[in-house]
């Protein structure tokens, strides 16, 4: 005789049809729920699913590898051991529980009745073996879930009425299958019950006589409470089941992950106004980032419907660390609340006396001029954002937090609501070409003073070394450019520098000023042109990024590479002999730059050079590679103060020497170098921690007889 | 030679300024000491004593009150203005002025066309001049009163604690100095040397340690004392702007490659934390 | 109430040097702008604009260039701009400029308050507000730094070396704006490119009932400039802490500064 799957017991003739018209009208609610959310995206199903379909034709199947990478594999839910096994249970567990569900009706109402058994015998223990370690799996992770907000609160995560709600009704979905398992093998026991192992455990507990009394009500209950799960899903934080795995797919692939928005194209604009002085006839304004979320297209505005306020980015993020008034949580959660306006919002974001960001209940959303009279950040928090992209490596949703950032910015900037020092930031990079505000005349005077070739000089050099302001100006990161010169002399590497050479601009951009930005980076697009089969190395990671991703927008396509991937191929190539005795024994421990790893995926190369190094051992942070902890330079932090009640750089430093104890901090950045410089004197660290760029270390290293006679100032600048 | 005409503030600033003016006066010049009134007032008044005594060139010093009042009475008298003179001669029967140009990048030499000329001597200038000081003091000729509805309602005096444009000495640090408590050792440098206490941008501005007063720079205080001491500070431009005519600069930094040490006289490369009191007990000894 | 408010279109002064090869001053191909102490001028006509409902008028003698200079200064909030263009070239000394300056003014009237910048940043000559004041008859303040004005009147502080000054008075009145008054808006590069040109008058020295006279006439001429050397010591004192303060000491005696 074959095992089969006993249907419904107890249950009345008709109860198994009755399930079809039901989940119908439940799950019709859940369809009617999601296009009633669907409104807040300002946009007709029609032209939305031909925007959709568009980016189908082009990238469908590398979305889609995006959409089971992410969705179906969870990886970045992964990221957070406890809670991403637990989240994966219930995820895995609920697709197998659904798919079992299916599968039982679909071998009795089809396959049933046409004669064909599959789900019998080995097959069927099989299955039942996997229904039942998936309702374990659920069982133990909505525990673990409600376990974690109610023992554990982590402060990221908001605890609401609703989230208890729903994780209790998961739980109870989950609990009374189980329970109805047990009751029927209790009732009616099977000999391959021992594959069904947890409900037959269960059945132990439960006394047989009363089981077919029991058994419909139950069964009634768990059906009406799985249904209306799926029918408040829109309704819901489950929301998120729906909208990530599509949210997903709108995600583009083709473009890089830094790569910041261009709102407008002021070439275009250019020839606006002189067709304008023409006609007589005003061109409309470009618009300048959003005032109130109702602005934005809809695949963002869909994209901020789809946060589960699982508050990762907020656990992640070095401002809200630092205590400044930003928290990206609660900046998409506002954000989604006003999206809603009309709907009560049960909280909004506000700097609270306590050291915390609470959750303060007002309602006067969709009346506000912008999000900021709305309560959703306040303007110190749009300028406290270091960008560094932690909260966006960590979504799991793929929301971009930082975008929205930079469009309030550039809101805040087309209304002249900046802070004094930015002003003069922007005046500066404008008019002396750097943001220190020292004149342009010095920038490469010093250099081309030691005898470093111009491109004029050189015009056959194979590589062109941008300097970058920090290099140019900044008194310690002299330093830096010249331990690299050295490097490239000594590798016998043909190089020139650009005599004319201006910021980058990505200061200007990352503030939000983007007309500025555009007529910079316009002008060094015009410059670079000629030199665009030559690559380009630069010491600056936010260089780096500026030339190799954004200046794309102006038509030109650079070969950009960093110092550290040169450097490493350098060595590996044995152009660079290294002098190993009287070596320095040293830990050394590598910050990763946020531009240069998370930005651009560059985390072995400064590694590679640095266990090159005589001497030293190579100790990781445990914020380390993607996760590194930012130094707060970024997003223009450098250049101007927010209120906060810690120093991020020094928040990072103590990180790094209570969790790796290095003699030496390698940087490969600028900004980091600066930061951590001021960090170990704020800290009183100068006797046991060195800061040094890779350059300088891999510099130090150099026999002494690998300078030629130009280089012995700057051998003796570093030493 | 020409008949100056000073107008001054007081009779010190008229001595200073009559030493400046020597070499185009031809004897002691007159001089007009101001009457405390409004500018417009003085301006009329010293337009018309300027008529009255023949003045081919008048002298003020180029202090805020002593511009306005100069230039006003320059364009009474339709005249040339040169102000923040620095010296004054004449050549070939012009009147020419010698003034810092373009934030002291270079000093130009200007020439008036015509007389009468007006002249405002620079503050740097007329401090610590040293020469023929007689001046004849001549009294006011009342001007046109113009009946202009303005008053002074109150005047009071600006509460500085120090005044580092007239210090002739000045021990000034900047971020070589770790912590705010360390002052107190730049102050027992100071104090060991009667110097006042001067400091970088970052100093005043960002970490707030001391009083905007005690800046030094293109944005704080431009000094010109015999001796300037700077102690952990880089030396950029726009601080060495503030300092760079002092008569001796010693400057004491970590990093043998500041920029400062181009600027200085002397120079010692070595921890400030053990340069400052090993030079205090120097001095003391 | 009706402002007017001089603005100069100056060389970026810290870009201006020497070059070291010829031991001549850099003045040409250098970028130009508006003068960074009018910004405080027109930013605090632009306040009182937004209180009291003035209107804001700009002048200016510049070259054509000058036109980004009165574009910026519409953008931050002025609502006309009269230009007397010259070549770029063309030097004018404080008389020449007061004079034509308080021409435009005029053909401006009625105006209630003539707004100046402290100082212009190439020139540093300090005159030309106080000198338009006297051209135009009218009385001034100087190195306002703290300013309220209503229809008929003004009460402005004023910062001089060891005083601070409040005066009063009645207009039309001319005040030189000090720095210190305010902290000027940027406009965005969007909002200053978006302003049109056709904004710009133009004015013409015939206009003023001027001919080219005035501009060949000046009563100051710059004859050179020398470039100071900078002769610094340049000694670098060596040995341990102590030797060093010694040494510094001896050094600091024999100069006779200590």
């Amino acid at each position: 005789m074959d095992a089969v799957r006993e249907f419904l017991p107890f249950m009345p003739a008709g109860a198994g049809a009755i399930i079809y018209p039901l989940s119908i009208l439940f799950i019709g609610c859940m369809v009617y729920g999601c296009y009633w959310r669907f409104q807040r995206y300002g946009v007709s199903l029609r032209d939305a699913w031909n925007e959709v379909r568009g980016d189908a034709k082009t990238e469908g199947a590398a979305r889609l590898g995006n959409v089971i990478r992410q969705a179906l594999l969870q990886k970045k839910v992964l990221r957070r051991p406890f809670a991403g096994v637990f989240h994966g249970g219930i995820f895995f567990a609920m697709l197998v529980l659904t798919l079992g569900t299916m599968t039982v009706a679909l071998q009795q109402d089809l396959l049933g009745k046409l004669g064909l058994t599959f789900l019998k015998n080995g097959v069927y223990f099989a299955f039942e073996f996997a229904l039942d370690t998936a309702a374990l799996a659920f069982i133990a992770g909505c525990l673990a879930a409600l376990g974690r907000r109610m023992l554990a609160k982590p402060d990221y995560l908001e605890n609401s009425a609703e989230s208890y709600a729903v994780l209790g009704l998961l739980l109870f979905i989950g609990a009374t299958g189980l329970l109805l398992e047990g009751m029927r093998l209790a009732a009616h026991p099977v000999p391959w019950g021992y594959w069904s192992y947890v409900g037959s455990a269960v059945a132990a507990f439960i006394p047989a006589a009363a089981v077919p009394a029991i058994y419909p009500a139950l069964w009634w209950t768990h059906l009406f409470a799985a249904l209306t799960m799926i029918a408040l899903v829109p309704f819901t934080k489950l929301y998120h089941i729906l909208a990530i795995p599509v949210n997903l797919f709108l995600e583009p692939v083709g473009v890089a992950k830094a790569k910041l928005s261009m709102p407008f194209n002021l070439m275009d604009m250019a020839e606006d106004e002189e067709s304008e002085e023409e006609t007589g006839e005003e061109e409309p304004e470009p618009v300048m980032g959003f005032a109130k979320v109702q602005e934005i297209d809809w695949k963002r505005k869909f994209a901020i419907d789809a946060c589960a306020n699982c508050g990762r980015c907020e656990s992640v993020c070095p401002a809200h660390a630092a205590g400044r008034e930003l928290s990206p949580r609660l900046l998409v959660q506002g954000l989604k609340h006003s999206l809603a306006a009309g709907v009560p919002a049960p909280a909004l974001m506000k700097r609270a006396e306590a050291s915390d960001l609470i959750l303060d209940g007002e309602e006067h959303l969709g009346e506000a001029e912008d999000v900021f009279a709305e309560g959703v950040l306040t303007e110190e928090a749009a300028w406290s954002c270091v960008n560094c992209g932690a909260c966006m490596e960590e979504c799991p949703a793929s929301i971009h937090h930082v975008e929205y950032l930079l469009d309030l910015r550039r809101h805040l900037f087309s209304e002249g609501r900046v802070k004094d020092k930015q002003a003069t930031l922007l005046e500066a990079v404008e008019r002396n070409g750097n943001p220190y505000g020292l004149p342009s005349y010095e920038r490469t005077e010093w250099l081309l003073d030691k005898g470093i070739p111009d491109i004029e000089d050189n015009p056959d050099a194979d590589y062109i070394y941008w300097i970058g302001c920090a290099g140019a100006y900044g008194i310690r990161n002299q330093e830096v450019t010249l331990a690299t010169l050295r490097l490239l002399k000594a590798a016998g590497i043909n190089f020139a520098i650009l005599a004319d050479e201006k910021c980058c601009g990505e200061v200007v951009k990352r503030l939000g000023e983007e007309g500025r930005f555009q007529l910079l980076a316009a002008e060094n697009v015009a410059y670079l042109e000629p030199y665009a089969d030559k690559t380009f190395i630069t010491s600056c990671p936010h260089c780096y990024n500026t030339l190799k991703h954004e200046y794309r927008d102006f038509g030109l396509e650079l070969n950009v590479i960093h110092h550290t991937e040169l450097l490493a191929q350098l060595l590996k190539e044995g152009k660079l002999p290294l002098e190993t005795k009287d070596a320095k024994l040293a830990h050394i421990a590598y910050h990763d730059p946020c531009n240069l790893g998370r930005f651009n995926g560059i985390y072995d190369a400064p590694r590679d050079v640095i266990q090159k190094l005589p001497g030293a051992t190579l100790v990781e942070p445990e914020k380390h590679g993607d996760k590194s902890f930012c130094c707060g330079a970024g997003g223009g932090n450098a250049w101007f103060n927010v209120e906060e009640k810690e120093k991020i750089s020094s928040i990072r430093l103590k990180e790094i020497c209570a969790s790796a104890h290095p003699d030496v901090l390698a940087v490969a950045c600028p900004y980091c170098l600066a930061m951590f410089d001021d960090a170990v004197k704020t800290e009183g660290m100068e006797k046991t921690l060195a800061v040094k760029d890779i350059s300088e270390l891999l510099a130090d290293a150099l026999p002494a007889s690998a300078d030629d006679g130009a280089n012995v100032e700057a051998k003796a600048a570093i030493s | 030679m020409s008949k100056v005409l000073i107008y001054a503030a007081d009779a010190e600033e008229a001595k200073a300024l009559a030493i400046v003016a020597a070499p185009i006066a031809g004897g002691p010049p007159a001089a007009l000491l101001s009457g405390g009134a409004l500018p417009e007032v003085e301006a009329a008044a010293l337009a018309a004593t300027s008529g009255e005594v023949g003045a081919d060139v008048i002298v003020a010093a180029a202090s805020k009150k002593g511009n306005e009042v100069a230039a006003r009475a320059a364009e009474i008298l339709d005249a040339g203005c040169v102000t923040e003179a620095l010296s004054v001669a004449e050549s070939g029967g012009s009147l020419t002025a010698k003034r810092a140009i373009y934030g002291g990048v270079a000093v130009g030499e200007f020439a008036f066309e015509a007389k009468p000329a007006v002249l405002t001597i620079a503050l740097s200038a007329l401090a610590g001049a040293e020469g023929d000081s007689a001046y004849g003091e001549v009294s006011a000729t009342a001007g046109e009163d113009a009946g202009y509805d303005k008053e002074l309602v109150k005047s009071e005096p600006l509460a500085k604690t120090v005044d580092l444009t007239k210090a002739k000495r000045i021990v000034s640090f900047g971020r070589g100095l770790a912590k705010k408590e360390d002052i107190g050792e730049v102050e027992t440098l100071a104090k060991g040397l009667g110097a006042e206490i001067g400091c970088s941008r970052p100093i005043a501005e960002e970490l707030k340690w001391l009083p905007q007063e005690h800046q030094v720079g293109i944005t704080g205080a431009i000094v010109k004392p015999d001796l300037y001491i700077a102690l952990g500070i880089s030396g950029a431009i726009q601080h060495f702007a503030g300092m760079k005519d002092a008569k001796v600069i010693v400057a004491v930094n970590s990093n043998k490659n500041a920029p400062i040490f181009q600027f200085a006289d002397y120079g010692i490369v070595g921890d400030i934390y053990e340069v400052v009191p090993a030079l205090e007990q120097a001095i003391g000894g | 109430m009706h402002i007017v408010v001089c603005v100069k279109h100056v060389v970026d002064s810290t870009e201006i040097h020497v070059d070291k090869k010829t031991n001549e001053l850099v003045l040409r191909g250098l970028s130009t702008k508006i003068n960074d102490y009018d910004k405080n001028a027109v930013e605090e006509a632009v306040k009182l604009k937004k209180e009291l409902g003035a209107t804001v008028s700009l002048v200016t003698i510049g070259p054509r260039d000058a036109q980004k200079t009165l574009k910026e200064a519409l953008a931050m909030g002025a609502d006309d701009a009269y230009l007397l263009q010259i070549s770029p070239r063309q030097q004018l000394d404080t008389a020449q400029a007061s004079l034509i300056l308080s021409k435009m003014i005029e053909k401006l009237e009625p105006v209630d308050l003539v707004l100046c910048g402290e100082v212009s940043e190439d020139g540093y000559n300090s005159q030309t507000g106080a000198r338009i004041a006297e051209r135009l008859h009218l009385p001034h303040v100087s190195y306002v730094t703290k300013l309220s004005a209503q229809d008929g009147g003004y009460v402005a502080e004023s910062t001089l070396e060891d005083t601070a000054e409040t005066l009063k008075g009645a207009t039309p009145a001319l005040l030189t704006i000090s720095s210190a008054i305010n902290v000027p808006r940027l406009p965005t590069a969007i909002q200053i490119m978006k302003v049109r040109t056709s904004r710009i008058k133009n004015v013409k020295l015939a206009d003023l009932g001027l001919d080219d006279s005035v501009l060949e006439t000046p009563k100051v001429k710059m004859l050179g400039y020398e470039i100071p050397e900078q002769e610094r010591k340049n000694i670098m004192i060596d040995g341990t802490a102590s030797e060093a303060a010694a040494s510094l000491v001896k050094y600091l005696q024999e100069e006779k500064v200590m």
